[in-house]
């Protein structure tokens, strides 16, 4: 059986900007897509320590002041499956400053995968210019 | 591995007194007391799973739920680690008899299980552990 993922994720604001991952559709490159940074919760681990950790090991940044936006229950359905999520979403700050100098920031997977994160603008989630997931949080941002 | 198990609870109050059951902790020998709830099961929102378990557990339909607060809870029952997200509701019960009765005799997965009316000030002067942590000072 199918069980249900906790997960804490963290974004980073620069202005009226998000550090997000940015990235596309499994299977369509011209469709952009951007996500925050994060994964799983181990169990014993406080969300937070999780979110943390989780930036640490994405982007080998580490984050400071963390302050939970929200709990989202994130229940979909992608190619046949259904997912039951649990996402802590924060916000912090960089503790080294020079990162907000970056335009783009690279990170791993922890199944190898490499990806980008960039500063996107806060305006063109909320207008849907570029999707966005958890839809959930885009009303506190 | 153990994992984590996603709750969801209701806490219900009335004339300054909240509805909680019996637990107990059998390493510790300690009496304590939770809210009525259990398991969320995948797929359910947490909201639905309160309302079930209200049902399931007092015969009780729960209804003005709303969210207080989403707690961590990382404990140790019986020598084990336990690791739950406890989603934390208050709620009316439709059943004025249940605000009335002097003990509910409920059920918990064949169990049996007994809530009644606490004090709120009474709880708050630390008699009895109301878990999960953090609880009492949302009321």
């Amino acid at each position: 059986m199918s069980r249900t993922r906790l997960k804490a994720v963290c974004v980073v604001r620069r202005g009226n900007e998000l550090l997000l991952i940015d990235t596309h559709a499994p299977h369509d490159e011209n469709f952009r897509v951007c996500v925050p940074v994060g994964g799983g919760i181990n169990f014993g681990e406080h969300s937070k320590d999780a979110a943390v950790r989780e930036t640490l090991e994405e982007i080998s940044a580490v984050v400071i002041n963390l302050k939970l936006l929200m709990v989202i229950e994130n229940m979909f359905s992608y190619a046949g499956t259904d997912y039951h999520e649990i996402i802590f979403a924060y916000e912090g700050d960089f503790e080294d400053e020079s990162l907000y100098q970056k335009e783009q920031i690279q990170g791993i997977e922890s199944t190898g995968q490499e990806f980008v994160c960039s500063w996107i603008d806060i305006d063109l989630i909320k207008s849907e210019e570029i999707a966005f997931f958890p839809t959930q949080l885009i009303e506190v941002l | 591995m153990s994992k984590i198990r996603p709750k969801a609870v209701c806490l219900f109050r009335h004339k300054g007194k909240v509805l909680l059951v019996d637990a107990f902790e059998p390493e510790r020998q300690e009496r304590f007391l939770i809210p009525v709830g259990g398991g969320v099961e995948f797929g359910e929102h947490s909201k639905d799973a309160a309302v079930r378990e209200t049902l399931e557990e007092i015969n009780g339909t729960a209804i003005n739920l709303n969210l207080l607060t989403t707690i961590e809870n990382i404990f140790l029952f019986d020598g084990e680690v336990g690791h739950e997200v406890v989603f934390v509701y208050e709620g009316d019960l439709v059943e004025q008899a249940l605000y009335e009765a002097e003990v509910i005799h409920g059920d918990e997965n064949g169990n049996p299980l007994i809530a009644r009316w606490y004090a709120i000030e009474w709880l708050r002067e630390g008699h009895v552990p109301v878990y999960p942590e953090g609880i009492l000072e949302m009321l």
